[in-house]
């Protein structure tokens, strides 16, 4: 049986301004399985631009910062933490020394 | 759209300038016999431009560059006249023949150069005035005669030249390029976690990477991508690092 079709079209959005308390309420738990990147910090180097174009494979460059430094924690690019780096096993780790 | 380039006569080129003209000045009005009071010449950083009604305006052009004198058709007229000790418009226009003569003298002598003298119809425009434009302006003023004289900045640049500068030389912009320092970034990738994770996070935790003890490093530059992969070592007190070839620069457009 043939029916007609009508296109859905929105409505036109009120200008209304919000009101009451916030709807969603500030629990990490709704969103915490969300994924996040994290990348670790290790330091800098400072070279030029002609030292940059110049790097050849198997070359060393002294860094910037000594030993000792901490490394950085970057949640998506901002940093929240620092750690030294470790090994446990056959894996790269991050123990936390310091959180913000 | 016309393009007009902004440049001023400093302090130090006018002076030259008005001390070249005022001697020029004297030695005309000596070469032809005249009181050397008769007219003196004054430097006007802001000379109005005359109002055209009346004025004549003589113009020297030589190749680099043209000088203006503007005065009443009247003042003009009878500068030979004085000149010559003659009666303004006599029967033989001996006024005007020896007028033209001296003129043509006194504004080939100033613009430095033979040139073509000529009348000039209208009179410049306002904007020949205005010291923005580099001109030199002038009065020149004596018993019976009030005129302007112009100096139009090309041939300002001749008769004053700038002194040349003590200036850095200029260093190509590749060789300033190169010597550009770019401060890169040394970051491993840890992966993912859930937010929750990281939320829960405390002191002395020990967040695993993906990576194993062998991963490889990123060289990056914080506004683009890996430029290399590396190795983590020290050198003495320091953190160093071995480049190598980066994956992921490769594997990218």
């Amino acid at each position: 049986m043939k029916k007609d079709l009508n296109r859905i079209q929105a409505g036109e959005a009120p200008d209304s301004a919000p009101e009451g308390a916030a709807l969603v309420a500030k629990d990490i738990s709704l969103v915490g399985h969300v994924p996040v990147t994290l990348t670790a910090l290790v330091g800098s180097v400072s070279i030029t631009v002609e030292r940059l174009f110049a790097l050849r494979k198997g070359e060393v460059l002294e860094m910037n910062e000594s030993v000792d430094e901490p490394v950085t924690l970057l949640l998506n690019g901002k940093a929240i933490a620092r750690g030294e780096l470790v090994a446990v096993d056959d894996k790269l780790g991050i123990r936390i020394t310091e959180l913000a | 759209m016309p393009v007009q380039r902004l440049h001023w006569l400093g302090n130090e080129r006018r002076r030259r300038l008005t001390a070249r003209l005022a001697t020029q000045l004297g030695e005309w009005l000596t070469a032809w016999s005249v009181d050397a009071t008769w007219l003196t010449l004054a430097d006007r950083t802001s000379v109005h431009a005359p109002a055209d009604d009346g004025w004549r305006w003589l113009r020297v052009a030589t190749g680099q560059g043209a000088l203006l004198l503007g005065a009443p058709r009247a003042q003009l007229a009878e500068v030979g006249a004085r000149l010559a000790g003659a009666q303004p418009h006599d029967e033989f226009a001996l006024g005007d023949r020896v007028g033209k003569r001296a003129l043509d003298a006194l504004l080939g002598r100033w613009a430095g150069a033979a040139g073509t003298l000529a009348e000039i119809h209208p009179a410049p425009p306002a904007s020949a005035f205005a010291p923005r434009f580099g001109a030199a302006v002038y009065t020149l003023r004596g018993t019976g005669f009030d005129g302007v004289v112009l100096v139009e900045h090309d041939l300002c640049d001749v008769l004053a030249p700038p002194l040349a500068a003590v200036r850095a030389p200029l260093a190509t912009r590749d060789v300033a390029l190169v010597e550009a320092p770019v401060q890169l970034q040394v970051t491993l990738d840890l992966g993912e976690a859930d937010l929750r994770d990281v939320s829960q996070l405390q002191v002395g935790d020990v967040l695993l990477a993906d990576a194993g003890v062998d991963a490889l490093f990123h060289l990056v530059h914080p506004d683009a991508r890996p430029l290399a992969d590396a190795r983590l070592y020290r050198r003495g007190a320091q953190l160093a690092l071995q480049v190598l070839p980066s994956h992921q620069a490769k594997s990218k457009p």
